[in-house]
């Protein structure tokens, strides 16, 4: 009895797991970058290296959400390709060898926006249904 | 001696630990991190030990608490300093990085100071147990070199080009210390350390990554020496010279990694190449396929190490009179013990990352191998008889970072 009750117990949290995954799916992101150049878009792989502290093209600096945020799951699951807990564990390899550092993290999407409109050269990721003021550039978004 | 000095380093650095929160989170110019691991582990065979395990389950091999302090001295230039502490008597605890860092843009990164060797894809984060799946990476790659640190300067470039995103990384410098292996220490000097790492990210799933390091090393073998200098002479010059760690050394690396959402293929190999007899040439692999459950990481390992045989100087004629009788064996037998083994492994383990900052990890890896220096040391004469070549190492652990 107690063994099914276990089984039970991990099918509901497996299930609640899958769930999680499925709503990150069925969400979309828009990138938002503060830039002169209104023209410039970006592929998923050059918003993939920015936010992984790598090198692309064009010059900007990247902003987070905390691990926590719904948002971040969805880039994490449609731009990263990564669970949080490995970009996690990529992030303390770089820090402590000293190659680079995770992106600056705001608290909230309202704190992210304030940030994002105020400096030049940032670059953010936002729920695709936040109104994006017209002095801001979306880069890339996820929805086709 | 050691313990009680790692004792005060651990105590210092969990007071630095509590404190850092209240004090340094503050103040924009100075950063404040570190990591630690709590590391059991338990080997199911009692002729030898492996690593420094036994059949007795110990914490002390691997745990370990380390902070790291980086202050930013203008909006290019920063101080970044590293202080560990292990509890392993064969490791000394204290600084482990000590740099300068100059990064005039995000295209080019100059560093300064004491760092650890970038041989191979962790090995500069070999203590941050949290930048990998396993409890100890491949024994096979990650401890078959003979120092971890270098005083000297690097440079990385970071550049794009079409579908590729990388690095090239160039260094170099020098290392003066100490090795241990099998419980001794020995006097180490590494001079004209230079290597080159290139890492690129080609599309979004595929990382790849490949080093050259070559380096002038001496290692002061104690006894080895003495009975060295007893051949020079007796006048056996060459079969002194066979037994002197001096020269040079040559490693070449590369590696792959393809990472899925939910699963990923790892391999990485090298060889490592010397001028002297004693430092034996060695290969090395190891392929890896993780699966990913959301938070847990289950993963498989098989590595694999292969060493050329040793060729002794046969100078020495045997059966003319027992005194160079007494020499024969007496450098044979030296020779034997010196000697590295082959080894193989596969490993299962499991990671769970219970939290942003904390994983738990298992892991049991079953061996196969002979008697040699960088891999099973026999606990007697006996012993070394005994084992049959084959062990398993159980180990459980705890890693975080903040």
């Amino acid at each position: 009895m107690r063994y099914f009750m276990k089984l039970s117990l991990v099918l509901v949290c497996w299930g609640a797991i899958g769930s999680g995954e499925s709503v990150a799916e069925s969400r979309d992101v828009v990138v938002v970058a503060n830039v002169e150049n209104k023209d410039i878009r970006l592929d998923k792989r050059e918003v993939r290296n920015l936010f992984m502290g790598n090198t692309i093209d064009v010059v900007l600096e990247p902003v987070s959400l905390p691990p926590e945020t719904l948002t971040r799951a969805v880039f994490n699951t449609k731009i990263i390709g990564l669970t949080e807990s490995r970009i996690q564990s990529y992030w303390s390899q770089m820090r402590f060898s000293g190659r680079s550092k995770p992106p600056k993290e705001m608290q909230d999407v309202e704190n992210l926006l304030a940030y994002i409109s105020t400096h030049k050269g940032t670059v953010a990721f936002f729920p695709a249904d936040v109104p994006i003021p017209d002095h801001l550039t979306v880069v890339y978004q996820t929805r086709q | 001696m050691y313990k009680r000095l790692n004792m005060r380093v651990l105590l210092c650095l969990a007071a630095a630990c509590l404190s850092a929160s209240q004090v340094c989170y503050g103040a924009e110019k100075l950063e404040i991190s570190g990591f630690g691991r709590l590391v059991a582990g338990y080997l199911d065979d009692n002729n030898v030990s492996f690593e420094g395990y036994t059949n007795e389950l110990t914490f002390s091999e691997q745990s370990l608490l380390a902070i790291q302090a980086d202050y930013h001295l203008t909006d290019t230039l920063s101080v970044t300093s590293q202080l560990l502490a292990h509890n392993n008597s064969e490791r000394d605890s204290g600084i482990e990085w000590f740099y300068l860092t100059y990064e005039p843009n995000s295209q080019w990164l100059f560093k300064a100071g004491k760092m650890r060797t970038p041989f191979y894809h962790y090995s500069d984060v070999l203590d941050v147990g949290f930048a990998y799946a396993w409890l100890s990476p491949p024994q096979q790659l990650y401890s078959a070199f003979l120092f971890n640190q270098y005083e000297g300067v690097s440079g990385i470039h970071r550049f794009s080009l079409g579908q590729v995103s990388g690095a090239i990384e160039l260094y170099t410098g020098r290392y003066n210390g100490n090795t241990s292996f099998q419980q001794k220490r020995y006097p180490t000097d590494i001079d004209n350390l230079q290597g080159v790492v290139f890492n690129a990210i080609v599309g979004n799933h595929l990382k790849l990554r490949s080093s050259y390091i070559t380096a002038d090393f001496a290692l002061d073998l104690e006894e080895i020496t003495e009975f060295a200098n007893i051949l020079r002479g007796a006048g056996f010059v060459q079969s002194a010279n066979s037994l002197t760690m001096e020269g040079e050394f040559d490693i070449y690396q590369l590696g792959a990694i393809y990472e899925e959402f939910d699963y990923h293929l790892a391999w990485e190999w090298m060889k490592i190449t010397s001028n002297t007899i004693l430092a034996p040439n060695i290969a090395s692999y190891y392929v890896q396929g993780g699966y990913v459950f959301d938070s847990v990481t289950a993963h498989l390992t098989f590595a694999n190490l292969i060493t050329s045989d040793v060729e002794p100087v046969n100078e020495i004629p045997f059966g003319v009179n027992p005194g160079l009788d007494q020499l024969f064996i007496a450098y044979n037998t030296t020779l034997q013990r010196t000697k590295a083994s082959d080894l193989k492994s596969l490993t299962l383990g499991v990671r769970w990352d219970a939290g942003v900052n904390v994983a738990f990890k298992a892991e049991v890896s079953h061996y196969q191998g002979g008697v040699g220096i960088s891999t099973f040391e026999p606990l007697s004469e006996s012993a070394a008889s005994a084992f049959d070549e084959r062990a398993n190492l159980y180990q459980f652990g705890m890693e975080f970072v903040f």
